[in-house]
């Protein structure tokens, strides 16, 4: 198979994953920051480790960074914990439903929620300054949208939202591994991640960075190994967000693709953009295909159409006749497809990285053609 | 004729299970393989509504069958259609 689906979790791992993955399951057994305990204290310590190795990347302190499961639970964790009804959020048409979802909860609630429009899959940045002429508790956008692999303005956009006095909650769930994140020299207040896109780590896998000074209501409460002798949620981080037993073998793993990434990242980013640039270069040339998103590509994600065909029988058909695998549909993003004009055919999304090779190119492109031929 | 069956020609006496998510599609998908019924996984032709873009086929002359099961399992699904 010719993995073409790195938008939706990268694939192969790097092998210090699982690696550490391993020696986390035979070699660290206990449960971290519970019982006094050799084992449970090296647990502790591997997870520390892998805190300051997320946290080195983005630039920013490992106390400020919770670890959740994915960035939808970091998302909601962020939403959920600092809106309030009453309060005002700004976000625009081309998020995924991991932010849309929630909203679309706390609107119910009592919140009052402003989605911008982004005409083609671009933000519209005067209807944001626009927006935040009302007073307005924070804004969610997502850096790079996993449709189109359209971006914002990270710094420009985080910059016009602080001077608002609003809260900037940036989703990186497409850019992180792809596009320099250094969130500790951005205004940004709160960004959710994945483990396992960009970042080449195990699914399940993903966190929170909450700057200093912003307290958030716990999405869960529960045991945290920490102030034992009190029922109250505790303030500290990263105890506040993390109660019950964390993903040792996630986390460490995490922690090894966050080093990787470190090490390797801009080569591997530089490699998966050619590759993904020079596909859509040759797709263009076929006249039966309709190419969405920015010509230059920021970030390693093609959304397509072949023809009138329904997105999804193109990618089943890719897969069982071509051994490619690519995502078709919607993409968990709607309001996305009702902005590019694709609400019914949704898309089939080609998304290269870690491990593609030019012949895979070659043979994405060939398929393309047979597929063409059909039409 | 669909993209489909221009690569996969059309086979006669098919029957198209829905069901009602993919968690409910591949407990059918395990469910008719654990029963020896032969399926596989195909995209859902365009002009059937319905949310999801996968359905099961499996011969037309097991659809008692199956239709059994999915009841005796309770497997979330949305018809049965002749193809």
């Amino acid at each position: 198979m010719i993995y073409l689906d790195h938008a939706a979790t990268s694939w192969p791992k790097a092998p210090p994953v699982f690696e550490a993955m391993k020696e986390a399951c035979c070699q660290v057994g206990g449960n971290p920051g519970r019982g006094g305990h050799e084992m449970g204290l090296e647990a502790g310590r591997r997870i520390l480790a892998a805190r300051q190795q997320v946290a080195e990347l983005l630039g920013v302190g490992a106390t400020r960074i919770v670890f959740t499961k994915n960035t939808t639970e970091a998302l909601n964790l962020a939403l959920f914990g600092i809106l309030k009804p009453g309060d005002r959020v700004v976000t625009s048409s081309v998020e995924h439903n991991s932010v849309l979802r929630p909203l679309a909860a706390l609107e119910k609630r009592g919140v009052e929620v402003e989605v911008l429009p982004a005409p083609g899959g671009r933000l519209d940045l005067d209807a944001l300054a626009q927006a935040l002429k009302k007073e307005t508790r924070l804004v969610v956008l997502s850096h790079a949208s996993n449709v189109t692999g359209d971006i914002i303005p990270l710094a420009e956009v985080a910059e016009l939202v602080r001077s608002s006095g609003a809260l900037f909650l940036a989703d990186i769930a497409q850019s992180l591994g792809y596009l320099p994140v250094k969130l500790g020299e951005l205004p940004v207040d709160l960004a959710a991640f994945p483990g396992h896109k960009g970042l080449l780590g195990p699914l399940g896998t993903g966190g929170l960075y909450i700057r200093s000074g912003i307290v958030l209501e716990p999405l869960i409460y529960g045991g945290t190994g920490s102030y034992s002798d009190s029922v109250e949620q505790p303030e500290i981080l990263p105890d506040r967000y993390e109660s019950g037993t964390p993903n040792l073998p996630g986390i460490l793993g995490l922690g090894a693709a966050a080093e990787f990434v470190r090490n390797h990242g801009s080569e591997i980013a530089e490699k998966s953009l050619a590759l993904a640039q020079e596909f859509r270069q040759r797709l263009s040339e076929l006249e039966k295909v309709k190419i969405y998103g920015p010509e230059k590509l920021a970030v390693p994600l093609i959304s397509v159409n072949f023809g009138q065909e329904a997105s999804e029988e193109v990618a089943r058909v890719l897969s069982e006749f071509f051994q490619i695998a690519v995502r078709g549909g919607l993409h968990c993003a709607p309001l996305a497809h009702r902005t590019i004009g694709t609400e019914t055919q949704g898309t089939v999304r080609f998304s290269f990285g870690y491990g593609n090779t030019q012949e895979d190119v070659e043979a994405a492109y060939k398929a393309a053609v047979q597929i063409c031929l059909q039409l | 004729m669909s993209l489909w069956e221009k690569f996969a020609p059309k086979e006669n006496n098919k029957a198209l299970l829905i069901c009602s998510s993919t968690h409910h599609l591949l407990l059918a998908e395990r469910l008719l393989s654990d029963h020896g019924i032969q399926s596989k996984v195909v995209p859902v032709p365009q002009g059937i509504v319905t949310h999801c873009t996968s359905g099961i086929e499996f011969a037309s002359a097991k659809e008692a069958e199956v239709k059994e099961l999915l009841e005796e399992h309770e497997i979330a699904h949305e018809g049965i259609y002749r193809l």
